[in-house]
């Protein structure tokens, strides 16, 4: 295993019928992926995103992302489930899908080169749940919260009926980021440092760590009709826009 | 760099002064521009000049197009067809945001130089703005279509000043409204709509995407939009949600939206 191509192994990954519990990653891990969803039909793809991998869906890859499958109660025994994941590879993207409804909960162990990017879309159910990735993180899902720890690089969230927790040590500059979800909180912690423009409705109770200065121009065509009206509020100075949007809960913006 | 007329091209920001004057400019590009800027009057002049374009391009509206001509359009910006005409331009797949605007670097300074030359002349500087507003809409819709939300929502906060303006921008919006993987982006779009003049066509674009949206928070701000933007065909598409959608928030909201429609006095609606 070569440095620059350091082999990940994971979190957990859970299709469960109850709270999924969360496995963290080992020292070794560089990115770490746990999802949870607690609904037997539901289908979840995780889809990584990176220069030159290969794919295989064994417990000893050695390839750059790997997945494995197993009951969480069983991990101790490295139990492995077999013919679950089915897994599609078109240029630089792996793809990852179960291949039938499970019944019970398990988890996914998945690997990924630092730096990846990683899609997540969960479906009707359920705890996602994500540590320590480096790169990107898109998770899009459904009556379920979301929450991505001591990641790196951007997130991007969307999910109803659950709360939102990310919480970012580095932020990769000069990109958007939004959190949207229904029925739900949203926690944002982010680094000191960090220049943003938080769009937000002023329907939405926000309450923040960080001095916040409006940056509504004058003039500027903000929705003055329709649902509500979008703040504007420059976090140090103002940046790349991130736009946060629950419709019944509240938003905190915490300081790193 | 310097203030010198001998210094060279390739010593000016380029496409960074573009996206800076488009506030699309990464913090580190933009404290780079900035201190170019303090010891450079070619490019203090050429950020003046830029931001009178932009200014430009977003003061003028655009008139509703005949429906014949939005399908056309709309036809268009979700065909395969469209790519070709983006790659001649030479845009990188990995960058066509900041690619697509080094074409509008080299219009702007064009446009520049015909100024400088004292020859702007009306009609060509004319051609040449719309050549820029060109490259830009093409830059918007190429970046609607990067795998990477990040980038597609930066298409959107592009693009959502010219909504009103170009039936390409508008189209590539609808299609992403329909189409784009993305509950944060489609979000996007809807902000955009909502921030820009009132389009007839858009409007109905949104009520048709309504009943088939995925996500219950990007079906509430639909139908706080199309309540709001007054179109009386709504109310039966907001009846139709009150009672079959699957979320008893989007239920309550479908019907509180309707009730508004239904007390709306007559004229109000554009």
């Amino acid at each position: 295993m070569s440095p620059s191509r350091r082999f990940v192994t994971a979190a957990a990954f859970g299709l469960a019928v109850s709270a999924p519990s969360t496995v963290l990653a080992q020292q070794s891990v560089v990115d770490s992926v746990a999802i949870g969803t607690t609904a037997p039909a539901s289908r979840t793809v995780v889809a990584v995103r990176a220069a030159d991998v290969s794919f295989t869906v064994t417990a000893r890859a050695k390839a750059e992302v790997s997945a494995v499958l197993r009951p969480p109660q069983r991990r101790s025994s490295n139990a492995v489930l077999a013919g679950v994941l089915r897994a599609t590879g078109m240029g630089d993207t792996v793809g990852i899908e179960l291949a039938h409804a499970l019944d019970a909960l398990y988890h996914l162990d998945l690997g990924v080169p630092s730096g990846a990017a990683l899609r997540i879309a969960g479906d009707n159910g359920g705890e996602v749940r994500i540590e320590g990735v480096r790169g990107s993180a898109e998770i899009t899902h459904s009556n379920g919260g979301v929450t991505v720890l001591d990641a790196s690089g951007y997130v991007i969230v969307a999910t109803s009926n659950g709360n939102v927790r990310v919480r970012l040590v580095a932020v990769e500059r000069g990109l958007p980021m939004s959190f949207i979800t229904s029925n739900g909180d949203i926690d944002l912690t982010m680094p000191a440092d960090v220049r943003a423009t938080l769009v937000i409705d002023d329907s939405i109770a926000l309450r923040s760590d960080f001095p916040l200065v409006s940056a509504d121009q004058d003039g500027a065509r903000e929705p003055a009709r329709g649902r509500s009206r979008l703040r504007r509020l420059a976090v140090n100075g103002g940046g790349p826009t991130i736009r946060l949007f629950t419709t019944n809960g509240i938003v905190r913006f915490r300081r790193l | 760099m310097s203030d010198s007329p001998e210094g060279r091209a390739s010593d000016h920001p380029g496409v960074e002064l573009v996206l800076f004057a488009a506030d699309e400019a990464t913090p580190a590009q933009r404290a780079v521009i900035r201190e170019h800027l303090g010891r450079c009057a070619e490019c203090r002049a050429s950020l003046h000049e830029l931001r009178d374009t932009w200014q430009e391009l977003d003061a003028q509206p655009m008139a509703d197009l005949p429906e014949r001509q939005w399908q056309r359009t709309l036809r268009a910006a979700m065909s395969p067809r469209i790519t070709p005409s983006i790659e001649r331009r030479r845009w990188s797949i990995s960058g066509p945001a900041v690619a697509g605007l080094a074409a509008a670097v080299v219009l702007v300074a064009a446009l520049l130089a015909l100024a400088a030359a004292g020859a702007r002349q009306a009609r060509e500087v004319e051609r040449l703005r719309a050549d820029l507003r060109d490259t830009r809409a093409l830059a918007v819709v190429a970046m609607l279509r990067e795998p990477a939300s990040a980038e597609r929502l930066r298409g959107v906060a592009l693009g959502g000043p010219l909504l009103g303006q170009d039936p390409r921008i508008a189209a590539a919006f609808v299609t992403a409204l329909q189409s784009d993987p993305s509950p944060n982006v489609r979000l996007a779009v809807l902000d955009a709509v909502d921030g820009a003049p009132r389009h007839a066509q858009l409007a109905t674009e949104i009520l048709n995407a309504l009943p088939t949206e995925p996500q219950p928070v990007v079906r509430l701000a639909m139908i706080e939009l199309v309540a709001e933007l007054g179109d009386p065909r709504s109310r039966e598409a907001l009846d139709a949600m009150a009672s079959g959608d699957p979320d008893p928030t989007v239920r309550a909201r479908a019907r509180s939206a309707s009730d508004r429609l239904s007390v709306r006095p007559p004229g109000v609606t554009q």
